[in-house]
C-alpha cells in the first residue's frame, strides 16, 4: 500500500492545475443549491386567469372582486369566450374563467349557477391546481352569499398540520433532497473523467506497467475527489441552512457520516462509467445520460415514487440518491429517526459495496484486457 | 467558403460517430431509456396514499368516515392505530402518508349540529404529496358534509357534490401526464445529445492536438464551425424522429399540429444549444473542462426552463434569465404542436429566439476561435 500515498499526491496536483475540478466542487453546489431553492417553488403558485364576463350586475362583480383580491390570481380581462380561449391556447394565462349572462340572476334565484372554467391542460400540473384554487374560491364566495352555518346541520372540517414542517414549506423538503441531487451530480461528475483520461493520453501503461495494484489504483482515484465530495456537501449544507434557513434537527456527524457512505457509491458509479468506456467522450455522454436526468426523475425529489408504476419503482432502487434524499430530508427537518434511517443507510452501504466492487473487478491489469 | 469541404468535414465526423457499434448505442440507447422509464416516472399524482387512523371516537358518524377514507380510490391501505404515539411513529417511519385523528366528540358533535374536526397529521418531509393526501380526506369530508345535509345516511362512496361549475381540462381533458412528457423528451434529449457532441467537439480535438491540423487546413474557422454544427443537428434530429415515432405509435400522443414546424423547431433548437456549447467548448482546453462548462450550462437551463416547477413562481430576475434558456421555447413549442396544434406561424417567435440565442453564441464561439491562439 505503500504506492497509494504518492498517487493521491499526484491526483491533488493534477487537481490543483486544472481549476475545473474544484470549481466542481465548490462554485457548482453553490450556484445549484441557489437555483433548486428560487427555482422550485411549490407553494405559492400564481395563477394567470383571463375572465370573460357576459353579466356585469353587482353579484358578479362582487365574484370577480373575491379574485381579484387574492394574490395568487393575476386577473387579465378578455373580451369575448374566444380571445379567453385564444390567450390560453397561446399560453398567456393559465386557465380562463367564464361567467355567463345568467349569473347574477341564478344566484339571487337560488338556481343552478353555471360557471366555465377552460384550464390548460398541456401542463396537467398547473392545470390541477387551477382547477381546485378556482373551486375552492367559488365555494367560499358562495357559502359567504347563502351563510351555511343558518342550516343548522352538523359539518365535518379538516384541520391538517404538517410535522416537522408545520408551514410546510416546500423549499424546506425540497432543499435537503437537492442536496443528495447536487451531491450526486458532483459526485459522479468529478470521477467520470479521471480514468478515461489516462486511456486517452495513453499514461494507464505507465500504470499498468508499474507495481500499483488495483485496489491502490482505485484508492488513488476515490480518495481525491472523496475529499473533495465532502467539500460540496459542506457548501451545500451551508448554503441550505444559512440562505434558505432550512432547519437542521441531527448532529452534523451523522449527516456527514452518511453523506460519505453515498459520496462512496456516486463517486464509483462515475469511476465505472470511465474505467468501462475508456474515451472521454463517451463517458460523458453516459453520464449526461445516466445519471443526471435519472437521478432527478427517479430520487423521489420531485416525483413521487410511490405513485409511479412497481417495475419503475425497482428500477429506482439502482439510483443512491434514492435513499440519501430520504434521509437527509428526515435528518434535516426531523432529526435522527431510527428505524427509517438505518434501513436507508443499509441500502446506501450495500449500494457502496456493489459499486466499488463493480469497479475492482472493471478494472484491468493488462493493457490488452 | 466550398461546400466540398464542409462535406468533408460533416462526413468524418458522423464516421467518428457512426464507426462503431458504442457510437451507435450511444445514439439509440438514451431515446429507448427516456422514452421506456420516463413517461411512467413523471406524475404529481398521489395514487397509492397509506393512511393510517387514530378513532378515538365509537359514534356511527366516525366509523362512517373511516369507511368512505377505506373505500377512496387512492388511499392504498388504511391502518387503524390505538394511540398518538403509535400515530406518530407511523408518520415518523414513513409507513404512511398522512395520519387522520378523529377526536371522541366527533359524533356528538355531528348529532348536535355542530362542527367536528379531524386532524389530519401530515408528513412535512415530503408537505407536496401529503397536501395532495390531505386533499383527498377533505374531499371525502365535503361529500359527507352535502350527504349529511340532504339527510342522506350512507350515500354512494366517492359522489361528489352537486357540481357548481363545470370545469374542462383544454388539449389534455384526461390530464394525461404522459401527454405532457412525451412532447417534453424532445427537449431533454435534444439538449443533452446536442450539447454533448458540441461542447466536447473543439475541445476534444485540442486535447487530442488535432485541433492544430484541423487549423493547417485551408478551412476558415467558420467553415469549421458549420461542419461541426451538422453531424450534431443530424444526430439530434434522428434521435427526435425516433421520440416521434415512439410518441405517436407507443403511447398514442396527439399529434395536432404541424409535423414541418416541429421539424423546424428541432433543427433550430438543436442549432442554438450547439452554438451555446461551442462557445463553452471555445474557451476549454480539455474536455474536463468543457464538461464541467457544459454542467453549468444544462442544471440551470433545466432548472429556469418550467419543466420542474412552473416560471411565474420564481424571482423576477430568475424569469428575465429564461428568456436566454433555448429549453423554455422548446417545451413551449413541442407541447404547443402536439396538444395545442400549433402551426408554422404560431411558432415563429420561438424559431426566432432558437436563431438569436443560437447565432450570438456562435458569433461568440467564433470570435474567440479566431482571436484565441490553437
Amino acid at each position: 500500500m505503500n504506492h497509494l500515498f504518492p498517487l493521491v499526491i499526484k491526483e491533488f496536483k493534477q487537481i490543483r492545475r486544472d481549476v475545473s475540478a474544484l470549481i466542481l466542487a465548490f462554485v457548482l453546489p453553490i450556484l445549484m443549491i441557489t437555483l433548486f431553492g428560487y427555482c422550485i417553488n411549490l407553494d405559492s403558485s400564481i395563477t394567470r386567469l383571463a375572465l370573460v364576463t357576459e353579466d356585469e350586475a353587482p353579484v358578479a362583480h362582487s365574484f370577480i372582486d373575491s379574485f381579484v383580491g387574492t394574490p395568487n390570481f393575476h386577473v387579465v380581462r378578455a373580451d369575448g369566450r374566444d380571445a379567453g380561449l385564444d390567450q390560453l391556447s397561446r399560453g398567456d394565462v393559465d386557465a380562463v374563467l367564464m361567467i355567463p349572462s345568467d349569473f347574477s340572476k341564478a344566484c339571487t334565484t337560488q338556481g343552478d349557477v353555471k360557471l366555465m372554467l377552460a384550464t390548460d391542460g398541456s401542463v396537467p400540473n398547473t392545470a390541477q391546481f387551477t382547477m381546485l384554487y378556482v373551486q375552492s374560491i367559488a365555494q367560499s364566495w358562495q357559502a359567504s352569499l347563502k351563510s351555511l352555518s343558518a342550516s343548522g346541520q352538523g359539518s365535518i372540517t379538516v384541520n391538517p398540520l404538517y410535522l416537522y414542517n408545520q408551514p410546510a414549506i416546500s423549499r424546506h423538503y425540497i432543499l435537503p433532497s437537492a442536496i443528495a441531487v447536487v451531491l450526486s451530480f458532483v459526485g459522479t461528475l468529478l470521477t467520470t473523467m479521471v480514468v478515461a483520461r489516462e486511456w486517452e493520453r495513453g499514461s494507464i501503461e505507465a500504470v499498468l506497467a508499474s507495481s500499483v495494484g488495483r485496489l491502490e489504483f482505485i484508492l488513488s482515484k476515490l480518495i481525491p475527489y472523496f475529499v473533495l465530495g465532502l467539500g460540496a456537501m459542506a457548501v451545500c449544507t451551508a448554503t441550505a441552512v444559512f440562505l434558505f434557513g432550512v432547519p437542521m434537527r441531527a448532529s452534523l456527524l451523522l449527516v456527514f457520516g452518511i453523506a460519505s457512505i453515498f459520496l462512496l457509491s456516486v463517486l464509483s458509479i462515475g469511476l465505472l462509467i470511465s474505467t468501462l468506456v475508456r474515451a472521454q467522450y463517451t463517458a460523458s455522454l453516459i453520464a449526461m445520460n445516466v445519471s443526471i436526468l435519472p437521478t432527478i426523475m427517479l430520487s423521489g425529489f420531485i416525483y413521487e415514487i410511490s405513485s409511479m408504476p412497481g417495475w419503475v419503482q425497482t428500477i429506482s432502487c439502482l439510483i443512491p440518491a434514492r435513499y440519501f434524499a430520504n434521509s437527509l430530508s428526515s435528518l434535516f427537518l426531523a432529526g435522527n429517526t431510527g428505524t427509517l434511517l438505518l434501513w436507508n443507510t443499509l441500502f446506501l452501504v450495500i449500494s457502496a459495496i456493489l459499486w466499488v466492487a463493480l469497479i475492482y473487478f472493471a478494472t484491468p491489469k493488462r493493457l490488452d484486457s | 467558403m466550398t461546400f466540398q469541404r464542409i462535406f468533408a468535414l460533416i462526413r468524418k465526423e458522423l464516421q467518428e460517430q457512426f464507426s462503431t457499434k458504442r457510437g451507435i448505442f450511444m445514439v439509440v440507447i438514451p431515446v429507448l431509456i427516456q422514452t421506456l422509464i420516463f413517461p411512467f416516472v413523471v406524475t404529481m399524482d398521489v395514487t397509492h396514499c397509506p393512511v393510517s387512523v387514530l378513532n378515538d371516537d365509537a359514534g356511527r358518524h366516525s366509523v362512517e368516515f373511516v369507511q368512505r377514507v377505506a373505500a377512496a380510490p387512492y388511499i392504498s391501505s388504511l391502518t387503524m392505530v390505538t394511540g398518538e404515539h403509535e400515530l406518530q411513529q407511523s408518520l415518523v417511519d414513513q409507513q404512511v402518508m398522512i395520519g387522520l385523528h378523529i377526536p371522541s366528540d366527533f359524533s356528538a358533535r355531528l348529532e348536535r349540529g355542530e362542527t367536528a374536526t379531524i386532524q389530519v397529521l401530515g408528513d412535512g418531509r415530503r408537505s407536496n404529496s401529503s397536501q395532495i393526501a390531505s386533499g383527498y380526506i377533505s374531499s371525502i369530508a365535503s361529500t359527507m358534509n352535502a350527504d349529511l345535509a340532504t339527510g342522506g345516511t350512507v350515500g354512494l362512496v366517492g359522489d361528489a357534490v352537486p357540481e357548481k361549475s363545470v370545469s374542462r381540462h383544454l388539449f389534455n381533458p384526461e390530464l394525461d401526464y404522459q401527454w405532457f412528457i412525451l412532447p417534453c423528451l424532445f427537449g431533454l434529449l435534444g439538449m443533452i445529445t446536442s450539447m454533448n457532441i458540441s461542447t466536447m467537439a473543439v475541445a476534444r480535438e485540442r486535447e487530442d492536438g488535432t485541433y492544430e491540423q484541423l487549423c493547417v487546413t485551408p478551412m476558415s474557422r467558420m467553415e469549421i464551425l458549420i461542419g461541426k454544427t451538422v453531424p450534431s443537428t443530424l444526430i439530434v434530429t434522428v434521435q427526435c424522429l425516433l421520440i416521434l415515432l415512439m410518441a405517436v405509435g407507443v403511447y398514442q400522443v396527439p399529434l395536432r399540429g404541424s409535423i414541418l414546424a416541429l421539424f423546424c423547431a428541432v433543427v433550430l433548437y438543436s442549432l442554438s444549444l450547439t452554438g451555446v456549447g461551442f462557445s463553452i467548448s471555445s474557451l476549454c482546453r480539455t474536455q474536463q473542462q468543457a464538461f464541467v462548462g457544459m454542467f453549468c450550462f444544462v442544471v440551470p437551463g433545466l432548472l429556469l426552463s418550467g419543466f420542474v416547477s412552473p416560471i411565474q413562481n420564481m424571482p423576477r430576475f430568475l424569469q428575465i434569465c429564461s428568456i436566454a434558456d433555448p429549453l423554455y421555447y422548446i417545451f413551449i413549442v413541442t407541447r404547443g404542436i402536439f396538444l395545442k396544434g400549433y402551426s408554422f406561424t404560431d411558432i415563429l417567435p420561438y424559431l426566432g429566439a432558437f436563431l438569436s440565442i443560437g447565432s450570438i453564441s456562435m458569433l461568440t464561439a467564433y470570435s474567440i476561435l479566431r482571436f484565441k491562439k490553437a
